[in-house]
């Protein structure tokens, strides 16, 4: 057995490797969860001091000041421990520490059920009203600091979900942190960004001597990328003068990266290792924030597994612009979605079925539709394979249905034929979901961040205009854009995890260049699903995405606004209600932003810096033929309007 | 089942708790190791009616002739109606069943509102289960058939839970109350009131001719014919409600009913003559009352406002109760009550300020106090039962209760949890292998002389521990569905046997044992995550029970082995360690492809059959052979 000794020297080097690295590990994560322990600790008596000194004292304005300082000491003991909380229970936070301050529908209950909102943004939002309600303020410190004390500690914190949770948290900070997203009122950003990065900085600390048993410059970076980082917070510099894309390529992104190969270099699991039969938005494997794949598009989509993506985009496409899927065989998906103008048709709102009138809503773009929880204008659709039945149905579209659909299709050779090659066990290979498969494969095909500012971002170029730069500066800073338009995808899929999807209440009017404005009476959302009957979900839209913005004109879901500059004077003003339009649940700010042109022209600059159709116009060169329906064979590819 | 020792491999085993083995990434793979073989399931899991793709059979609607469309998703409650003659007996046919979609949609052809469908269910060799083509009375010929409401006795909502009675008659439930047409409008088109009596089959006897707004014409329990795909009469007489679910009696006269909502009701019917419903007494459950209950009068208004009049009653509140079964064993019911996260004033105010508190609340209430707090709770029953009204009791577990038909008494069968200290000097060791939540379907099946409840969960949030760390990131729940042997005394949730878990996202429901060899369950709105078909509502068998019992009991006993050893549990496909440990599974190229931890119970279904290295922390390994 000569075999034998080999493996015996094999397996103790494996044992002696283990218990060097055991004891090294038990150093790090019991460290950074004993910090945690005692950090949240301190968290829950800054809620239990906050709460009970609000409750005691008369807000006189000595005391408010006081107050103030008890609640930013507060938020500085949460943001200590974010990282680690929001990660492990991200629901929890959500629901009863820092979710949005805005009403919200329980899911779970059978019929409509609002929950008010609670947390440290309403506190927030309360401490900085001009008039104090002491007893709200009061109700809501108490809700918060019992949220805190009955909390379930969840399982005990390990390498893994330590790294895993300090990378989220660098997309966190940088997208909802340093944009103002949760401190609606107080804007206290940069202070909290600091205890963040600080505590990132600590974490890290405690895997010093194994990053550097591995990689001794790899550390080295780590900690050099953090006190730049802290340095750069921490220059005095006001939430407006602060350089988000600078902090984002010096700090943000290497630290993204070099985390990732740290956690990979120590031998520590993926998530991918870790889960069984689930499916992550957020690529953990990613390199940067503006990665082309830190979306998982595969999340978004339910395609069955083992089919060819080559085989499956192809058909798709084919179908995408044959004009055989309407009533009339003379329009197709691309006659309101028109590769040339990035997949829109440049009309306000699209002409209809038959060239009678219009159908309600603007065209948007399909390029990078697929990062979305829900789709159309007013989210009724959950998958984008659900999408297309609703217009093969709608009168104003195709005006046909799915079996009808389905025959016809089934009468060309060719088309079976392509089917069958893909679906090889279906018993009949053309059907509603083949169709609807096909043509999401090749929708979620469209999608890319190659745009300039991406490769900028990337360091793959330095061809960005300053003009740019300081736009994408205000995008995520003054101007607030990027609160409800987040990055990378620039819509309304929400970081870190990007596992939900907003609509916003804009207050859009019907036409803004009347003399006198009225809201569009499209009511949206409310009328879309009937779970989502609530009041504040009334004239509310999905966040379209900003990518391919200057080529996809005319904008909003009415496609009201002619141009670029238009829309920015609208969210300049404060929305609907800053025009003089009475929105009752507006959730854009209502004050004006106080932009100044040259500001504007810098977003616009940005905006337009997001073009990118490369390598996604092209339009098949001929379409399936059918044997028996000869006059079919002239159908126009993509339709005639 | 091989049960053989691994043969120890050292290494001291008494390491710290919070101590965690980096894994190597790869490792060689040529050493022997005991093998444990990871038998395919002798159960046998078919797909037999998928939501969205099949075909049914539509009546005349809307102007629209008789034809076929696609049918509705959202399957939720299944009912079964046995076959009774011998001769389609022989020959393998098992009776019809018919499956509840709970969503409300305008549809041309099925009618709007919500809907069922019926079909034939035939068993061939090797458990193959078969659709039988069926000619109906009018004239439908098909696989599948849907229910006509819309031309029989008028729109329905949210069909989600029902009775499915042993003689096979099936009342069917809506749990989401509606409170105005304009709620309804975006799933019905026709709102207009509607006159009870005016629709064939022709009303219900004393209310015919009366007049209902279209949405106080919802949320009645209706009576299904499964065999004509014929809706029979709304059943007026058991009163208005978020009912979710029922049961029928042996004495083939008593009903009990079960509202979905917080606080909800729990009702009874007793009718004059057996099998006549039309005519009876209903009461509301008021477990502090001499007798339990409180009777209702057979008045349309009262009936229409049923929760209002019986809560003013001083009606027992419950919080969110679903679906009930008769365990035949004994003769009791046992209800699931799902619970609410977020009681909030619903006990307090508004319905909730003259019902009574429930007893076993109040109970469940100070025992999760004490679990939490690590005291027990500092007052009286009367202070314990004001936190509740008050909305402290944060029911985010919920439980199944069981009720005494003969006494009318209800008490905690067993309580979901398990419930942790919310200490944070204490963190949690391990997930628990098992964790029971938000409960929901409730069946019973007999099995080779033993009882079993099944059950199945729908999980109400992802918080308070309902799913493990690692999960949190995605977006999805994972519900799971239990069997629990109704021999031992006094179960809690760790007595519980996991069965199936359904696609992520989804919820499990429907559960029930038609005979003692197939099981039937629904998928219903799956995240749009999964793959085809799983991203459908479907309604699939399970069959081969009457042969997986040894292997059932076998998997109980296995759980207390004290040495390191891994058994398969052939019905959910996971591997059970003896201890909590963290484990590496590596493919045959020694390449890592899983790393849990703190786990005691490994799922493999995502593995490809072949075989594989389980490394535990202290090195020891067993190799896999997944079939």
């Amino acid at each position: 057995m000569r075999k034998y000794p080999v493996h015996s020297v094999l397996f103790s080097i494996v044992i002696v490797l283990a218990l060097f690295s055991f004891t090294q590990s038990i150093k790090s994560d019991k460290e950074v969860f004993d910090t945690y322990k005692s950090n949240f600790e301190k968290l829950k008596i800054e809620a239990s001091q906050f709460s009970s000194r609000v409750n005691s004292i008369k807000p006189t304005s000595d005391n408010k000041k006081s107050i103030v300082n008890e609640y930013n000491q507060l938020r500085d003991a949460f943001k200590a421990i974010e990282f680690i909380w929001e990660y492990t229970d991200p629901i929890y936070v959500k629901d009863y520490i820092n979710g949005a301050p805005l009403p919200k529908l329980d899911k779970s209950a059978p019929g409509i059920l609002i929950l008010q909102p609670r947390g440290l943004q309403v506190i927030d939002e309360l401490l900085f009203e001009e008039d104090w309600n002491i007893e709200n303020i009061s109700e809501q410190a108490k809700l918060l600091y019992k949220a805190i004390n009955d909390y379930n500690f969840p399982a005990k914190i390990n390498d893994r979900i330590v790294f895993e949770a300090l990378r989220v948290e660098l997309i966190r900070s940088f997208n909802l942190g340093l944009t103002g997203f949760d401190v609606p009122a107080s804007e206290r950003t940069m202070a909290d960004a600091i205890v963040i990065f600080t505590q990132l900085n600590k974490t890290i600390e405690c895997y010093k001597s194994r990053i550097e048993n591995v990689d001794p410059n790899l550390y080295k970076n780590i900690a050099f990328k953090f006190n730049l980082g802290l340095k750069q917070l921490n220059s005095n510099i006001s939430f407006e003068g602060f350089d988000r894309l600078n902090f984002l390529k010096e700090v943000v992104n290497p630290l993204f990266s070099d985390l990732l190969t740290a956690q990979h270099l120590l031998g520590i699991e993926t998530i991918y290792e870790a889960t069984t039969g689930t499916k992550f938005a957020l690529n953990f494997e990613a390199t940067n924030l503006f990665s082309n794949h830190i979306l998982n598009a595969d999340y978004y989509v339910n395609l069955p597994q083992n089919l060819s993506s080559s085989k499956l985009d192809n058909l798709g496409k084919l179908l995408f612009f044959d004009p055989i899927l309407s009533a009339s065989n003379e329009r197709s998906c691309a006659s309101c979605h028109n590769p040339l103008k990035g997949f829109t048709d440049g009309e306000s709102k699209s002409l209809a079925f038959g060239m009678k009138g219009r159908i309600d809503r603007n065209s948007p773009t399909l390029i990078n539709s697929v990062y979305s929880e829900r789709y159309f204008h007013d989210l009724r659709a959950d998958a984008l394979e659900d999408q297309m039945e609703h217009v093969v149905v709608s009168e104003k579209e195709f005006n046909t249905n799915i079996i009808e659909v389905v025959s016809k299709l089934n009468q060309s050779k060719e088309y079976l034929t392509l089917f069958k090659d893909i679906y090889q066990n279906e018993s009949s290979p053309i059907n509603k979901h083949t169709i609807a498969f096909a043509i999401t494969s090749y929708v979620k095909s469209l999608s890319g961040y190659n745009s300039l500012f991406d490769k900028f971002v990337r360091g793959e170029s330095n061809e960005l205009s300053t003009s740019a730069k300081r736009g994408f500066n205000l995008f995520m800073g003054k101007a607030a854009c990027g609160t409800c338009h987040f990055a990378p995808n620039f819509n309304g899929t929400v970081p870190p995890l990007y596992n939900d999807s907003e609509s916003e209440v804009l207050g859009v009017p019907e036409n803004p260049y009347s003399k006198t404005l009225v809201i569009d009476n499209d009511e949206g959302r409310i009328a879309a699903k009937l779970k989502e009957g609530a009041p504040f979900y009334r004239y509310s839209f999905k966040t379209p995405t900003l990518r391919n913005v200057a080529i996809t004109a005319p904008f909003m879901h009415n496609g009201a606004y002619k141009s670029l500059q238009d829309v920015m004077d609208f969210y300049n003003k404060g929305g609907g209600s800053g025009i003089g339009i009475n929105v009752p649940y507006q959730t854009l700010p209502t004050d004006p932003l106080n932009l100044n042109k040259q500001e504007m022209k810098d977003i616009i600059s940005f905006m337009e810096s997001l073009t990118d159709t490369s390598g996604l116009t092209s339009v098949p060169m001929s379409l399936p033929k059918f044997d028996n329906r000869i006059e079919w064979n002239n159908r126009k590819i993509g339709g005639i309007y | 089942m091989k049960k053989k020792l691994l043969s120890a491999i050292f290494l001291a085993s008494s390491v710290a708790t919070m101590a965690q083995i980096p894994f190597p990434v790869k490792i060689d793979t040529s050493w022997s190791a005991k093998t444990i073989w990871m038998p395919k399931s002798p159960l046998k899991q078919q797909v037999i009616f998928v939501g969205g793709v099949d075909t049914v059979q539509t009546t005349a609607t809307y102007g629209n002739a008789a034809g076929s469309t696609v049918a509705k998703q959202w399957h939720d409650f299944i009912g079964f109606t046995p076959e009774t003659d011998p001769a389609k007996i022989a020959t393998g046919d098992l009776g019809w069943v018919i499956v509840n979609h709970e969503m409300v949609e305008k549809n041309d052809k099925v009618g709007d509102g919500g809907g069922m469908t019926t079909f034939k269910l035939r068993r061939v060799t090797g458990n193959v289960m078969e659709i039988v083509p069926q000619t109906l009375t009018d004239g439908r010929s098909g696989k599948f058939f849907n229910v006509d409401f819309v031309n029989t006795v008028g729109e329905t909502g949210m069909n989600c839970g029902g009775i499915s009675a042993d003689n096979g008659r099936i009342w069917t439930a809506e749990e989401w109350m509606q409170n105005s047409n304009t709620q309804i409008a975006g799933g019905v088109r026709d709102t207009s009131d509607f006159v009870i009596g005016t629709t064939t089959p022709a009303g219900f006897p004393g209310f015919n001719g009366k007049t209902l707004k279209k949405y106080q014409n919802l949320n009645w329990m209706v009576e299904i014919d499964t065999k004509t795909g014929k809706a029979i009469r709304k059943q007026y007489n058991w009163g208005r409600a978020g009912y979710e679910g029922g049961v029928l009696m042996n004495d083939n006269k008593t009903v009990y009913l079960f509202e979905d909502g917080t606080p909800g009701l729990l009702i009874k019917f007793v009718a004059n003559t057996a099998g006549d419903f039309t005519s009876g007494q209903l009461f509301a459950h008021k477990a502090d009352a001499a007798d339990k209950w409180i009777p209702i009068e057979n008045n349309l208004d009262t009936l229409v406002n049923l929760r209002t009049v019986a809560f003013k009653r001083g009606a027992t509140m419950y919080t969110r109760l679903e679906w009930g079964a008769v365990n035949k064993t004994n003769g009791k019911i046992y209800i699931t009550e799902t619970g609410n996260d977020n009681p909030g004033s619903a006990f307090k105010s508004g319905l909730g300020a003259t019902g009574t508190i429930a007893n076993h609340l109040i109970v469940a209430y100070k025992n999760r106090y004490q679990i939490v707090n690590g005291t027990s709770f500092p007052g009286t029953d009367a202070a314990a039962s004001d936190s509740v009204r008050n909305g402290a009791f944060k029911d985010y577990y919920g439980r199944v209760l069981e009720l005494d038909p003969t006494t009318g008494v209800v008490r905690t069968f067993f309580e979901g949890g398990p419930y942790h200290t919310a200490s944070a000097s204490q963190g949690v060791n391990s997930y628990p292998n098992v964790h029971f939540s938000n409960p929901d379907g409730l069946n019973f099946a007999y099995i080779k002389g033993k009882t079993y409840m099944i059950m199945q969960e729908d999980l109400n949030g992802r918080t308070w521990n309902r799913m493990p760390a690692e999960y949190q990131a995605g977006a999805q729940t994972i519900c799971e569905s239990y069997l629990l042997d109704m021999d031992i005394a006094n179960p809690t949730y760790s007595d519980l046997m996991r069965i199936t878990a359904c696609s992520p996202g989804a919820e499990i429901t429907g559960g029930i044992a038609i005979d003692s060899r197939t099981m039937l369950f629904n998928v219903q709105h799956p995240d749009g995550a999964n793959t085809f078909p799983y991203n459908n509502s479907l309604t699939y068998a399970i069959s081969g029970w009457d042969g997986i019992t040894t292997a059932v009991e076998e998997y109980f006993k296995s759980k207390n082995n004290s040495l390191f050893t891994a058994y398969p549990n052939p019905v959910a496909n996971e591997l059970t360690l003896n201890k909590v440990s963290d484990i590496a599974i590596y493919d045959m190229t020694g390449k890592r492809v899983k790393v849990y931890r703190d786990v005691q119970v490994v799922n493999v279904t995502d593995l490809t059959p072949g075989a594989y290295l389980i490394m535990n922390a202290e090195g020891e390994r067993v190799k896999i052979i997944v079939e």
